[in-house]
């Protein structure tokens, strides 16, 4: 598997989406779909390839068996009946008829056999007017590949007995089955070309912390199977071949950082405050109420996003009770029960102990409560999702505002609105809620004060918005990422790495400066959830445009800590006015690099 | 022979996990098992995942349920209900 040919050390930039630094052996997942070039047999051949038919089919059996096995231990029962489709479809009596038909009486190939019959069945599915029916030929797309791969024996049986030990598995994209196609514990970092920050594989790859870079184009051509390469899933970048001298400057940042971490008591609640004494307060981002303890360990003050749609497709689903059963009518599946939501929200805010929790409703396409999606993907991230979705869908929409408010009894739950764009869907949200608080005000349920509702900003529109949308806000909640991406109509993995993905775009800079000022106006909190926060530079950068609510996953806490205890706020803001005031994005890294360098800010005094 | 007509509730209609709980469901009977879809016309064997699949059943569908055997009445019963229960899982 050693590649003869030394090649030349490289460097590829991406976009970081799970954090930490790896060096191992990339290994190629291997084409999906295999070439063959038999396409004949003859007489004599059919009954040795009829067996050699049924033998990929039970070997395919097999491997999907044990991805659906691996599958539910991953992600729940309900997200794994992917597999459970393919398995029926390996099943499927027409299917097979159709294959051994091409077999035995047109002396097909059994690679041809099954190319063509799945052809048959694929134009099918491409005929339906349901672009939704239509993309479920996917799957069967995906047992012909499999098929194929075990009659062709690419990757034959086990792709774990020949892989190397510090495995980096390198492929465009990598889907659940793929990843559950090789051992989890075995993967030791990820590179892929696209998967967005809430791809399922980026959640796994976080809380597995398996380093994960996205963005690299061409990866066929820039990495091959048996390349050593550095995999650094905090700045976003790969190194092929590394140089000794890169290697060691990693390795040495690696133990600098082991040993920060460490000198940051674990233990040490409450607020930080900046070299100036401005306090910044510190949330967690989170879709497990698993993580809330120890965030609340580390100094976070609370829950300031919890992703709710993580629900709707994780098998959470919690039996539904005979009391609730009213709910039925208009509940969708299993997923949706309202039940099962409470369950989660009431948990969620039991375990905060009182501490603030914001849960954003549904923040998902409509394809994503089929698949499992998640918004932030490119063919998500416009049309129908956020609050449109949820208000489109009325009875999904009651049914989470039912279980927020009712689990809002239990601690200091907060709602935010995703995606929304205009004062209408405010105050369109906002009647839903209340319309629910009525409902449950009749059947006994008495609230001690009302339910904050937020805006939760990042489409470009309700920052021009602003003033009017905190009319009808309690709080408003920056998501950074999605604003940037819309902001800059960028965010596409070629974006990332053309450049014009630049969180520090003035464009971006000025619209963070008008959240700012207007929610200290109109006396509301600002929140910031987005990935922003998690970078010392531009936790700093937030800090000085004012910004004191900032909201992040459960490894960056102790880290943001850090730097808050390093900024002298006075000074922070002197840096963003002048930043403000750069036209070009040029202008701006100029500055950063000349005047916010590591060590020449929050560093100096963090020690 | 056995013969129902209802409706598909369940917002995402026959999706891929509705069509295999339902496949699962109905292979478990020696029946023979037809759906059709009245709004397309589109027909197909009730054990036939694929099939299934593309009668592209969505929210709303009027979807009539034939079974054919000697287990005819559990097989359409089991099947009403799995369909009124929007695909919920049965324990």
């Amino acid at each position: 598997m050693k590649r003869v040919r030394e090649s030349a050390s490289s460097k590829l930039c991406g976009i970081p989406l799970s954090p930490g630094i790896i060096v191992g052996t990339a290994y190629q997942a291997e084409p999906s779909a295999p070439s063959f070039y038999r396409l004949r047999i003859t007489h004599e051949e059919v009954d040795q390839e009829l067996r050699r038919f049924e033998e990929a089919v039970a070997q395919s059996r097999n491997q999907l068996e044990s991805i659906k096995q691996r599958l539910e231990n991953l992600v729940g029962k309900e997200r794994a009946y992917i597999a459970d489709v393919q398995l029926l479809i390996l099943e499927d009596q027409r299917f097979r008829t159709e294959i051994r038909d091409r077999i035995v009486r047109h002396l097909c190939s059994p690679e041809r056999a099954i190319r063509e019959a799945s052809e048959e069945w694929l134009s099918l599915f491409r005929s339906l007017q349901d672009p939704f029916f239509q993309e479920r030929g996917s799957e069967l797309k995906d047992v012909e590949d499999r098929l194929l791969a075990n009659l062709t024996e690419v990757n034959g049986n086990g792709k774990n007995g020949h892989l190397p030990d510090a495995l980096i598995l390198v492929a465009p994209e990598v889907t659940l089955s793929v990843l559950a196609d090789y051992q989890l514990e075995r993967i030791k970092g990820l590179v892929v070309t696209k998967a967005g920050t809430a791809s399922h594989v980026t959640i796994i790859a976080r809380s597995y912390q398996i380093p994960m870079v996205s963005g690299i184009e061409d990866l066929a051509e820039q990495v091959h199977t048996g390349d050593t390469v550095l995999v650094d899933g905090c700045e976003g970048i790969v190194y092929r071949n590394p140089s000794h001298r890169e290697a060691r400057h990693y390795q040495s940042c690696q133990e600098k950082k082991q040993r920060s971490d460490t000198t940051v008591d674990d233990n040490d609640a409450g607020p930080s405050t900046t070299v100036d004494g401005r306090p910044v307060h510190l949330y967690l981002n989170t879709e497990t109420e698993s993580e809330v303890a120890s965030g609340l360990g580390q100094g976070a003050e609370g829950v300031g996003l919890f992703r709710s749609e993580f629900m709707f497709v994780k098998n959470t689903a919690a039996k539904p009770t005979a009391s609730r059963r009213r709910t039925r009518a208009t509940t969708p599946n299993a997923l949706l029960t309202e039940e099962a939501h409470f369950d989660v929200y009431r948990r969620l805010a039991l375990a905060a102990g009182g501490r603030l929790v914001i849960l954003r409703t549904l923040d998902t396409g409509e394809a994503g409560l089929i698949s499992g999606e998640q918004a932030g993907t490119d063919k998500a991230s416009l049309g129908l999702r956020g609050i449109r979705l949820s208000l489109k869908h009325p009875e999904i929409f009651r049914l989470q505002l039912r279980a927020a408010l009712r689990a809002s009894q239990y601690g200091n739950l907060k709602i935010v609105f995703p995606m929304v764009a205009s004062v209408d869907e405010m105050i369109a949200g906002r009647q839903a809620a209340e319309e629910v608080r009525a409902e449950l005000q009749r059947e006994g349920i008495v609230f001690q004060q009302p339910v904050e509702i937020g805006v939760m900003l990042e489409v470009p529109a309700a920052i021009l918005m602003l003033d009017n949308i905190l009319n009808y806000a309690d709080f408003a909640a920056v998501g950074t990422n999605d604003l940037i991406q819309y902001t800059l109509a960028a965010g596409r993995a070629d974006d990332v790495v053309a450049g014009r993905f630049s969180p520090l775009h003035p464009a971006v800079l000025l619209s963070l400066k008008k959240v700012a000022e207007a929610s200290l106006r109109a006396n509301k909190r600002a929140y910031i959830c987005g990935e922003l926060a998690s970078d010392p530079l531009y936790a700093y950068i937030l800090i000085g445009l004012g910004f004191q609510h900032l909201s992040l996953h459960l490894r960056e806490l102790s880290s943001l800590k850090r730097v808050i205890r390093g900024t002298h706020y006075a000074e922070a803001q002197h840096h963003v006015d002048q930043l403000l005031a750069l036209p070009t994005v040029e202008a701006v890294n100029r500055f950063v690099a000349e005047n916010l360098a590591p060590g020449k800010t929050w560093e100096r005094r963090g020690e | 022979m056995l013969r129902k007509v209802i409706r598909v509730e369940n917002q995402l209609g026959l999706h891929a996990r509705a069509a295999a709980r339902l496949v699962r469901t109905a292979s478990r009977f020696e029946s023979q098992i037809k759906l059709t879809s009245l709004n397309n016309a589109r027909e197909t064997d009730g054990k036939d995942i694929l099939g299934v699949m593309l009668l592209a059943a969505s929210c709303g569908t009027e979807l009539q349920i034939t079974a054919e055997g000697t287990d005819e009445e559990a097989a359409i019963a089991e099947l009403v209900q799995l369909v009124q229960e929007n695909f919920q899982e049965q324990k």
